[in-house]
């Protein structure tokens, strides 16, 4: 699903983010990205998400070589990878439908369509009874959920989620763990990164290690 | 066919969002349509304004009057003029012989004692030629001036069309003061709404990081800044369109006693369709390449980081 080939990153003058990263997730698997902070796994994800691109070697998703993606074909990438952040960037101009509907309207899909979707991942997620609220109301587990949702609504092949409880007290961020988790058992292939080492343990998964732009599994 | 980037009905949507968006903001939003309509007024007012004024010169009554000046010797005034009568245009021809002319000067311009001294008549014979009121445009009176100045019996030909050239050259200039005008004035249309829209889009800022991270083509995330600045565009327009039939209608109540002098049919022409169309297509024109330009410059800067 996710290939990175002898994979490095070096920001202009910075050290290497990363260097000679080679993993492959198979679909349908769910790993941990481990590490301290700037170990690189923020860097690992914007790579496959095209925000960032590798100074050296290959990434593949879905069997497309995204290395050196045209501009204008990233929106349809990224369309097809679901993203969730530690500060899970929602809009805080809009309710908790229009939010998660974004993800839908910027693919075209007609209005008709999208009610019924979103208001079955809400559902999923559990935040059916916020949907008319603004994020400011919510709390931080609800806010992280409705970002899940917004990343979910596309039925994405993959789904990678960049310290998405790194707010969160042990609790909340269990379930949000939990979730991930049910999603990998419907199919979806999942990537998480967290400095938080007790949850590969606690569901029984592997982890991939990142320490100084380096990988250990 | 190539299919739409946007299909129809996410244009009706985003269309209906972006007039939500402005109508949200009323004073800001008015503040920019006022600011436009006068700079798309001004040029449009002068258009009008010279448009009348070439009206009201083809309109004016020509003084219609040749004077056509003989040569002293061998003509015969019989022949001349009926050469002259089977002109076009001309309705009438008086010929005034050199006697007559001594006695006219004599009689209207007291030259008489001055006349007297000398020992021939200096005045040379002439026609008065009336050139039907049909053909009195600028172009004609010169065309029959020409032809018969032409004639070895003619010595000179005069009549007063110089006023009328000089009015023409002074409607000229401010035809093409209004070309200039029109020209800066439509330069600070498309800066005053790729400004509004370049701070729109800092804003946004945010919004426009999450569309593109969730897989928003810039198409999808320029959209709404175009059509923002194509409605702000479209609305100064017709705010411009009111200001300048307001002012001609309140010019023509005022104009129309001074106008009663000399011509009473004569109207200003208020805007027509055509004229209200171009203005709309005008304002609607900058407004979209204010905001596309404005757009394009900041949509790379912007992106997930």
């Amino acid at each position: 699903m996710l290939t990175l080939d002898r994979v490095s990153k070096r920001y202009p003058h910075g050290q290497a983010a990363l260097q000679g990263v080679s993993l492959a997730l198979e679909p349908g698997s769910m790993h941990f990205l481990t590490g301290h902070s700037g170990a690189g796994k923020s860097t690992l994800l914007k790579l496959a998400t095209a925000i960032e691109r590798p100074s050296g070697g290959r990434v593949v998703i879905g069997g497309d070589d995204i290395t050196s993606i045209p501009r204008r074909r990233i929106p349809y990438l990224r369309r097809a990878i679901g993203t969730v952040f530690q500060d899970h960037k929602l809009l805080f101009d809009r309710t908790v439908y229009d939010n998660v509907a974004l993800a839908l309207q910027v693919r075209n899909f007609p209005r008709s369509k999208i009610t019924g979707r979103v208001q079955a991942v809400l559902a999923r997620v559990g935040l059916e009874r916020h949907r008319d609220k603004y994020p400011i109301t919510l709390s931080g587990g609800e806010q992280q959920r409705v970002a899940i949702a917004r990343a979910l609504v596309n039925k994405p092949d993959l789904l990678l989620a960049d310290e998405p409880t790194g707010n969160l007290d042990k609790q909340l961020g269990d379930e949000i763990m939990d979730l991930f988790y049910e999603f990998h058992q419907f199919g979806m292939t999942v990537l998480v990164a967290t400095h938080d080492l007790s949850q590969p343990q606690r569901l029984g998964l592997p982890q991939l290690q990142l320490q100084r732009g380096t990988l250990f599994s | 066919m190539k299919p739409l980037r946007v299909p129809l009905r996410q244009h009706r949507e985003i269309l209906g969002e972006v007039i939500g968006r402005l109508l949200r903001q009323p004073v800001a939003t008015l503040m920019t349509v006022v600011v436009l309509a006068a700079a798309l007024a001004l040029p449009a007012a002068l258009l009008l304004i010279t448009d009348n004024l070439e009206r009201l010169a083809e309109r004016f009554e020509e003084p219609g009057k040749l004077s056509v000046f003989l040569v002293h010797e061998g003509i015969n005034p019989k022949a001349l003029e009926d050469r002259l009568r089977g002109l076009d245009g001309v309705a009438n021809v008086r010929y005034v012989g050199p006697e007559q002319a001594l006695e006219e000067a004599t009689s209207l311009l007291g030259l008489g004692e001055a006349l007297e001294g000398l020992p021939d008549n200096p005045l040379p014979g002439s026609f008065e030629v009336t050139i039907s009121p049909q053909q009195r445009a600028p172009a004609r009176m010169a065309a029959v001036a020409d032809t018969v100045s032409a004639w070895s019996a003619v010595d000179q030909v005069q009549y007063d069309r110089r006023w009328v050239e000089r009015f023409q050259a002074v409607v000229g200039f401010l035809r093409q003061t209004g070309g200039v005008s029109a020209v800066l004035l439509g330069a600070v249309v498309v800066l005053i709404i790729g400004n509004t829209i370049r701070l729109a889009v800092l804003n946004r800022r945010r919004e426009i990081e999450v569309i593109k991270m969730i897989g928003g083509t810039d198409a999808f995330v320029r959209l709404p800044f175009v059509y923002t600045g194509l409605i702000q565009g479209v609305a100064g327009a017709l705010l411009a369109a009111v200001l300048v039939a307001g002012a001609l209608a309140v010019l023509n109540i005022s104009l129309a006693d001074l106008i009663a002098h000399y011509d009473t049919r004569f109207r200003l022409r208020g805007p027509d369709g055509s004229y209200f169309a171009v203005l709309l297509l005008v304002g609607a024109g900058l407004g979209w390449l204010g905001s596309r330009l404005a757009v394009g410059r900041h949509l790379r800067d912007i992106e997930p980081a």
